[in-house]
């Protein structure tokens, strides 16, 4: 059983909050479902944050299987934070915590009109708080790593040929401000993967002439002191009004505390 | 006796074919009615059906956890397949959504265990990171356990069978193989199996056998393909890469297969059959079959595929399919051998620009060979997948599982279709899955389907959860049965 503190980190995770009524428990929603103490039937009344394709279920009853100990009864509301974990003819989502229906955490998550838009502004947010640089910039060339793979002379020398190989590319990026990180550079460097294998199709392609916020993790330098960045996830690069709009959610998010 | 090498290049009389007869055939769209609204490509598809419950089905595809969680889902039917479950329990999350970077299944035989390999993310740069995982309740919340996480320089396309062990010592216990190209590998001889004789056991241990034992072109290619008979044979086949160019992608692989008599149990596993013309260890079954792992067919990429299935009844006999570039085609082969791999035939089979090919023989003999084949040019092309079946590898009959655009949707990432699918088979009983676009058209699917996502087959659309919304087409996984 989580502690305490590991459940409160869990709940703030969680990918699905909704204000829900327990109909039964035991019960479930979902034939396939095995039936025990820790399976309850729960009736959507609002969902407050939600991936897309969970977004639809106000109004919906759907089975929670609740791993707190203290669980809530039958006719009981609260703020149910969840994970997924079946979807079928039903859906049937993992428990991380709930809290009361009248609780800070809930009135803080009762703001966003738009649950989806609500969890993406919430992961964006992340985000940019893990980036160790964020600049606004434009593109201004692409090229070849400055140290490709050397040919097969030696076998050790090559990396691994794979279809999930990244093909890397280095994208150099005129720095226009620096948002977060120190110093202020003029120019970066960013390695980014061109493959449109599964692994790195999402991941942005910078071409010359793309201007936007970067969000840049550092990767270790090969010279001293010299640090090397990398583009490896989906929102490593946005176009400037969503992230302006999603730093004026938090923002009001934050003020709402 | 027939030649036990070929050239890549030597064409085989067509064979014989007849149209299948009406056959109890049952194909299931696998995307559940609450995803009704999923637009992803849910590509490279695989299933396992438990021995011991056949109403049991796992499979699995390029498909992320609809509920962005931190884990990837299986499906999971508890119906023999006629209605799937996503089950998110594979420990595996990349900002793009909870997914693998590949995964396979396999029961074992009599255990009612769930074993997985997978490449499992975030992995860091391009060394990908193997996990073995297993389960032994396919819907229960519970996160797989992890048996084997490993990265070190890469770990591509894990692919798992198990058995389990039926008498004697060590009953009960599941003998677990998973084949790989294991970039850790000294000397460039990456083809591996990894491979554990108590699988379900408390602390199950697992061993990377290296199979290639020949010099490579700094490593073998991705496919590597165990099976396993019960009793205690081990085959496995693998793309063995020669020469391999690193700006074209163009290179020349050795079809080869290994085997071991005693279940990779001893002390040099996989070294029971040796090649005459060099005395080393895995019989070079084609020498010189050329590929590109550049290289495309339609919008699905292409560098090499192989299967391998052994005979229930018999394990003498062996089947192998492999792909090879022969001027502008795709060209897929079948070989058999009826002495345990020694020597094999010339072209039982032979199709044009076909690929995914995927072997399994039933308890009566029957040898099924699942493909996807690209035909017609344009607008008007399509993937038709079929699966052709031979009791005597000469006369084989076909059966049409889907005709879909080849061009719609658009191409979300590569694999498009997948660069494998899978058929198995369980008692007379064949059961495989494939991916395809997911058109809801009757003439797409001359044998008929089943879809549990909402949509008008009279319209030709596909609808949201609401059944009113019309939804983009797009690449879906497709479960069959065909009753032996």
């Amino acid at each position: 059983m989580a502690g305490p503190r590991r459940r409160s980190e869990a709940m703030r995770d969680a990918a699905f909050v909704f204000k829900g009524t327990v109909q039964k428990v035991p019960g479930a929603t979902m034939a396939s479902v095995p039936v025990d103490d820790t399976t309850a039937i729960v009736r959507v009344d609002q969902i407050l944050r939600a991936p897309e394709a969970l977004a639809g279920l106000t109004g919906d009853v759907i089975t929670v299987k609740l791993t707190e100990r203290a669980r809530p009864k039958r006719g009981e509301q609260a703020i149910f934070h969840t994970t997924g974990w079946l979807v079928g003819d039903g859906i049937a989502v993992r428990s991380l915590g709930h809290t009361d229906v009248d609780s800070a955490a809930a009135s803080r998550a009762a703001h966003p009109r738009d649950p989806v838009a609500a969890k993406a502004a919430r992961d964006l947010e992340r985000h940019r708080d893990d980036a160790d640089l964020v600049v606004t910039g434009r593109v201004t060339a692409v090229r070849m790593p400055a140290e490709p793979p050397r040919r097969a002379a030696t076998v050790k020398a090559r990396a691994p040929i794979s279809e999930h190989a990244p093909a890397w590319r280095e994208a150099i990026i005129d720095v226009h401000d620096v948002h977060k990180g120190a110093g202020s550079p003029k120019r970066l460097v960013v390695r980014f993967p061109s493959s449109t294998d599964v692994r790195w199709a999402a991941v942005p392609k910078f071409h010359p002439g793309q201007r936007g916020v970067f969000l840049l993790h550092a990767v270790a330098g090969r010279g001293v002191g010299k640090t090397r960045y990398e583009a490896l996830h989906r929102d490593d690069f946005r176009p400037l009004d969503p992230l302006a709009q999603a730093t004026k959610a938090s923002r009001a998010e934050k003020q709402a505390r | 006796m027939a030649a036990r090498r070929r050239s890549s290049s030597a064409r085989a009389r067509r064979p014989r074919r007849r149209r299948a007869g009406a056959r109890n055939v049952l194909i299931v769209n696998m995307i559940p009615k609450s995803l009704s609204g999923e637009e992803h490509q849910d590509s490279e598809p695989t299933i396992a059906v438990n021995p011991a419950n056949s109403r049991q089905i796992v499979g699995s595809a390029f498909t992320p956890d609809p509920a962005e969680g931190p884990n990837a889902p299986i499906y999971v039917s508890l119906d023999g397949g006629l209605t799937w479950t996503l089950n998110s329990i594979v420990p595996s999350t990349v900002a793009d959504g909870s997914a693998t970077a590949d995964i396979t299944v396999a029961f074992g035989s009599a255990s009612n265990v769930l074993y997985a390999g997978i490449i499992r993310y975030p992995f860091p740069g391009d060394r990908t990171r193997l996990n073995v995982l297993r389960t032994t309740d396919v819907q229960s919340a519970e996160i797989m356990q992890v048996l084997v996480d490993r990265i070190g320089r890469g770990v591509d396309q894990p692919y798992v069978q198990a058995d389990t062990i039926r008498r004697g010592a060590g009953k009960g216990k599941d003998r677990v193989y998973v084949g790989s190209n294991d970039f850790n590998a000294v000397a460039g001889n990456t083809a591996t199996i990894d491979r554990s004789l108590d699988g379900g056991g408390a602390r199950p241990a697992f061993k990377a056998v290296r199979i290639e034992s020949r010099a490579t072109a700094g490593q073998d290619g991705p496919t590597v393909r165990p099976a396993v008979h019960a009793d205690g044979t081990v085959y496995a086949v693998f793309h063995a890469w020669r020469t391999f160019d690193d700006h074209t992608g163009a290179g020349t692989a050795d079809i080869v297969v290994v085997r071991d008599d005693a279940a990779a149990t001893g002390a040099r596993p996989f070294t029971s059959l040796v090649d005459p013309g060099d005395g080393k260890a895995g019989i070079r079954v084609v020498q010189g079959a050329r590929f590109n792992f550049n290289g495309y067919l339609g919008l699905q990429r292409t560098g090499g595929d192989v299967s391998i299935a052994v005979d229930p009844r018999d394990s003498d006999v062996v089947y192998v399919a492999y792909n090879a570039d022969e001027d502008s085609v795709y060209a897929l082969h079948v070989l058999r051998s009826t002495d345990r791999g020694r020597t094999w035939s010339r072209d039982l089979h032979h199709l044009r620009d076909a690929l995914n090919p995927a072997l399994a023989i039933n308890t009566a003999g029957t040898v099924g060979l699942l493909y996807q084949q690209l035909r017609g040019a344009g607008a008007a092309q399509q993937w038709v997948t079929r699966v052709e079946t031979t009791t005597n590898g000469t006369m084989w009959s076909a059966l049409t599982l889907a005709r879909t655009p080849a061009q719609i949707p658009r191409r979300q990432f590569d694999p498009y279709l997948g660069d494998y699918d899978r058929l198995m088979a369980v008692g007379k009983d064949f059961y495989g899955v494939f991916s395809a676009s997911n058109v809801p058209r009757k003439a797409n699917f001359p044998n008929g389907v089943v879809y549990q996502r909402n949509a008008n087959f009279t319209t030709s659309t596909l609808l949201d959860v609401d059944g009113t919304t019309p939804v983009h087409p797009s690449i879906d996984p497709f479960f069959f049965k065909i009753a032996g």
